[in-house]
């Protein structure tokens, strides 16, 4: 008796399971699931009997593709098959999961979306003549992407591992980083379409109760189709909808990860991605690399500096320059002045618009250049350098001072890649700003942007906490990072227990 | 709502009320980088300015000045008539000097250098100097001895000569409101002129100008000028030569403490100035090459009473024929007895000024290398 597909479907497109209920023929169950996964390809059916006992019929449903074949035969079709049963008492169900059947996670049910969800998942269902219930057997064996370096956050020492898009792969590798019974793994299906299985990681005794309620509160009221990127959920529950700021770390790095947990943060990671989100993030965490901790704290406290300094850099060289060049001439050295006024002799655009024009082809460059595949990178490099910049120039439509402001720019741009959407909007006011007021532009956006940033929280933490801190342990991990010898304590208002060492 | 119903109005009053207007891109102006006042021929002054441009070279752009010169009733209105008739709009604020002709000095300065101590955008720290026996706008036109850029040239020269000649102090024009303001010291400024050879002409300090309240009085020659830097103290680094016969001794001075301390014996005040000075001997000729320890000795003796005559000789000449405290004693012995200055003070009071002269001199790095 299969019915059409569509009697299950309601008009909106979702799938009424209600009405489904399993009865003890196996010709009727079999049915139903058929026609629920109806023009479905992949869907692969297996009839067995006993060759010792005709009682024990069976029907096995498993997905090709998502199921590991050789656990289908091995442990499922060849026992229910070879196995010498004469006679049994009870639920014939109930004896195969107990009796015959020889993996090592079974499951028996009468729910048909949590069959057909299993089904999907890799497992292989079980259904027997004369019974109710079905059973759902693990078989999951797709393929995944083997562990490797993450490309966005390479390291030059310590652990190379990263995330892969597999969740049980990932939370595997948090847990051989830490090995205590204290790390607790919370799952909950989102997404209506996809069911993506998200799970969250925290240390039960580090963790701040407040941040884990206000996260396990905002998730649960999530309600979308389809969560593909842990970018999904920080965006539907951040704190400040509209800020440039990202409040909500992402990392691919399983030690990374694993530190933000040892300072009694939440990891939450989703099914299909190997981008981990950290909650709460804090400012600084933005400027950190996980590389400062596994080299030398002198090199790595001079790169941390420079990459504050490269911040304050890339937001603001273009406007200073434009103040200074349009507004406060008297500023520049005289040297100075008399080199950028013959470079820019002759200069078609007023010098906002050539600022503007230029980090706009920056921006475009760079975009191609993540965008473009790899076997090209050294045609844009030599239409980057040399055409945009040497011909440009020679030509006269930028005046050479400006090549070298946005060059200075953009280079210091990708030493703080982490807060590139805050850097882009933010230099693109500031040379607003200085081009209409001057000076006093720069300074009252900076000004702003500041006041803004501090009125941030992520979680329910102040976003910029320990930045302005007068607490000496507060600022050992903030603008330079201290040996580990000195850093006692966890963030405060991160952590329960702040005590990192005694 | 609540909180854009009271930040917007502020955000809006520090965007559309504030902010700077003057907008003109760098390209579009005219740096000015000296100014020369003349008094005119057929108005109150004339007025040269400098400005500093570049020319694109083969490689790179080399400098180019650019003179552009107009006459009018004040400063103002001849660098009015400037403006009006350049193509650009000057800028004044990349200045580094103002030169004053030496007729126009006469006239005084007041007048001129008003408008650098008015105006926002010339700088009150620009350099003033006085142009002796040629015109203001002469020295900027004067063939060059490295810069192209004259008014540069000067500051370079002015800096150099203050820190390792010290043969006259750097003016500004806040100093030298100063001092024309202030009783009991007169003004002074570097002097240049265009020094003739025969192969070359440059520019060069040629002494000091002293001011009667703010007109030009007359000229210090260089080795007056020296005295006059040293007693000041404002030596930094000098050189001092003596000669007699064949003999030439040159003394590199390093380092000069100058001590001036007002006293008053009886109705008179006395000036004892102290002067110490850590030198070493650069170049000796002549016949006595040896430098025994006894040598050394009278060598030194022989420096400091040279030094110390030419003091009391320049101390006297001031007071006798210039007239003018450019030391500033009137004001040092107002500072320390007030009342009994008052009580002192008349015309012509150098005259009247008994001064103590005190030199001592160490030889620093001298005999080191010595083959006993």
């Amino acid at each position: 008796m299969k019915k059409n597909f569509s009697v299950f479907v309601d008009s909106v497109g979702n799938i009424n399971y209600d009405d489904m209920t399993l009865s003890a023929s196996l010709k009727n169950n079999g049915g139903l699931i058929a026609s629920l996964f109806e023009n479905d390809a992949m869907l692969r059916k297996r009839e067995c009997k006993n060759i010792f006992n005709k009682k024990i019929h069976c029907l096995l449903f498993f997905m090709d593709g998502m199921a590991k074949s050789e656990l289908v035969d091995e442990s499922i079709a060849k026992p229910v098959i070879e196995l010498p049963i004469s006679n049994f008492e009870g639920d014939v169900i109930d004896f195969l999961a107990e009796n015959v059947l020889y993996s090592g996670e079974i499951k028996k049910t009468a729910d048909v979306k949590e069959l057909a969800g299993a089904l999907i998942y890799g497992d292989t269902l079980v259904f027997a003549e004369g019974s109710e219930k079905a059973l759902i057997v693990n078989s999951k064996g797709w393929r995944t992407r083997s562990i490797e370096q993450p490309e966005n956050e390479k390291t030059l020492r310590g652990p190379k591992e990263g995330f892969t898009e597999s969740l049980l792969m990932n939370t595997g590798l948090l847990r051989r980083k830490l090995r205590t019974p204290d790390l607790k793994f919370e799952t909950v299906t989102l997404g209506s379409r996809t069911n993506t299985c998200v799970c969250f990681c925290y240390l039960n005794s580090l963790v701040n109760r407040d941040v884990l309620r206000t996260l396990k509160n905002r998730i649960n009221k999530i309600s979308i189709d389809g969560i593909l990127d842990t970018n999904y959920i920080d965006e539907l529950i951040r704190d400040n909808q509209w800020t440039p700021f990202k409040t909500a770390g992402v990392t691919e790095r399983p030690d990374v990860a694993a530190a933000r947990l040892l300072e009694g943060r939440i990891a939450v990671i989703a099914d299909g991605s190997p981008s981990v989100m950290t909650v709460p993030y804090l400012f600084v965490e933005s400027l950190q690399s996980g590389d400062d901790y596994y080299i030398n704290y002198y090199f790595s406290s001079v790169g941390r500096l420079l990459r504050f300094i490269s911040l304050f850099i890339t937001v603001i060289t273009p406007a200073f320059y434009i103040a200074l060049v349009a507004f406060h001439k008297e500023m520049i050295p005289t040297n100075l002045a008399l080199s950028i006024s013959e470079a820019r002799e002759g200069v078609p655009f007023p010098i906002t618009v050539e600022c503007i024009l230029m980090l706009l082809v920056f921006e475009i460059l760079r975009e191609s250049g993540v965008r473009m595949p790899s076997n090209v990178g050294a045609a844009l490099s030599t239409v980057g350098a040399i055409v945009i910049g040497q011909a440009a120039v020679d030509a006269k439509f930028i005046s050479a001072p400006m090549v070298i402001i946005v060059s200075v720019t953009g280079i210091t741009g990708i030493m703080v890649s982490k807060l590139k959407g805050v850097v882009i909007v933010y230099r693109l006011a500031l040379v607003l700003l200085a081009s209409t007021l001057g000076m006093y532009g720069l300074i009252f956006g900076v000004m702003i942007m500041v006041a803004h940033a501090e009125s941030l929280t992520s979680f329910g933490v102040r976003y910029t906490s320990f930045m302005s801190s007068g607490r000496l342990q507060e600022i050992k991990d903030i603008y330079i990072r201290f040996p580990w010898r000195f850093m006692k304590t966890r963030p405060f208002n991160i952590a329960k227990n702040i005590v990192r060492k005694g | 709502m609540k909180v854009y119903k009271t930040v917007l109005p502020l955000l809006l009053c520090c965007t559309l009320l504030c902010g700077c207007g003057n907008y003109l891109e760098i390209e579009d102006t005219f740096l000015v980088s000296g100014i020369a006042v003349d008094k005119g021929e057929k108005d109150n002054f004339s007025v040269t300015v400098e400005i500093a441009g570049t020319e694109s070279g083969e490689d790179a752009p080399s400098r180019k000045q650019l003179i552009l010169s107009a006459e009018g009733k004040s400063l103002y209105a001849a660098l009015g008539n400037i403006s009006a008739a350049a193509s650009r709009k000057l800028f004044l604020s990349q200045t580094a000097v103002v030169i004053i002709g030496e007729e126009a000095a006469k006239d005084g300065l007041l007048q001129i250098i008003d408008l650098a101590m008015r105006d926002t955008e010339l700088r009150i720290t620009n350099s003033v100097v006085v142009a002796k026996d040629c015109k203001a706008k002469e020295l900027l036109s004067a063939p060059s001895a490295g810069e192209t850029i004259k008014a540069y040239e000067i500051k370079n020269v002015i800096k150099t000569s203050a820190k390792n000649f010290s043969v006259t102090p750097d003016v500004t024009v806040y100093e030298l409101i100063n001092a024309i303001g202030n009783r009991g010291i007169a003004a002074t400024l570097p002097a240049f002129s265009i020094e003739k050879s025969e192969k070359m002409q440059s520019l060069a300090i040629c002494g000091t100008a002293v001011f009667k309240d703010d007109k030009l009085k007359t000229f210090l020659s260089t080795s007056e000028s020296k005295l006059m830097t040293m007693l000041m103290g404002k030596t930094e680094e000098t050189t001092l030569a003596e000669k007699t016969g064949d003999d030439i001794i040159n003394l590199k001075v390093y380092k000069c403490d100058t001590d001036v301390k007002p006293g008053f014996k009886g109705e008179n005040p006395v000036i004892n100035i102290s002067l110490k000075l850590d030198a070493g001997i650069d170049e000796l000729t002549g016949k006595d090459h040896v430098l025994s320890a006894g040598e050394h000795e009278k060598i030194r003796q022989r420096l400091e009473e040279k030094l110390k005559k030419d003091i009391e000789n320049f101390v006297g000449k001031l007071a006798f024929e210039t007239g003018e405290d450019i030391l500033g004693f009137g004001s040092r012995i107002y500072k320390k007895y007030p009342d009994k200055w008052l009580k002192f003070k008349h015309k012509g009071y150098l005259k009247d000024i008994t001064c103590r002269v005190n030199v001592k001199i160490k030889f620093r790095s001298t005999g080191f290398v010595n083959k006993a």
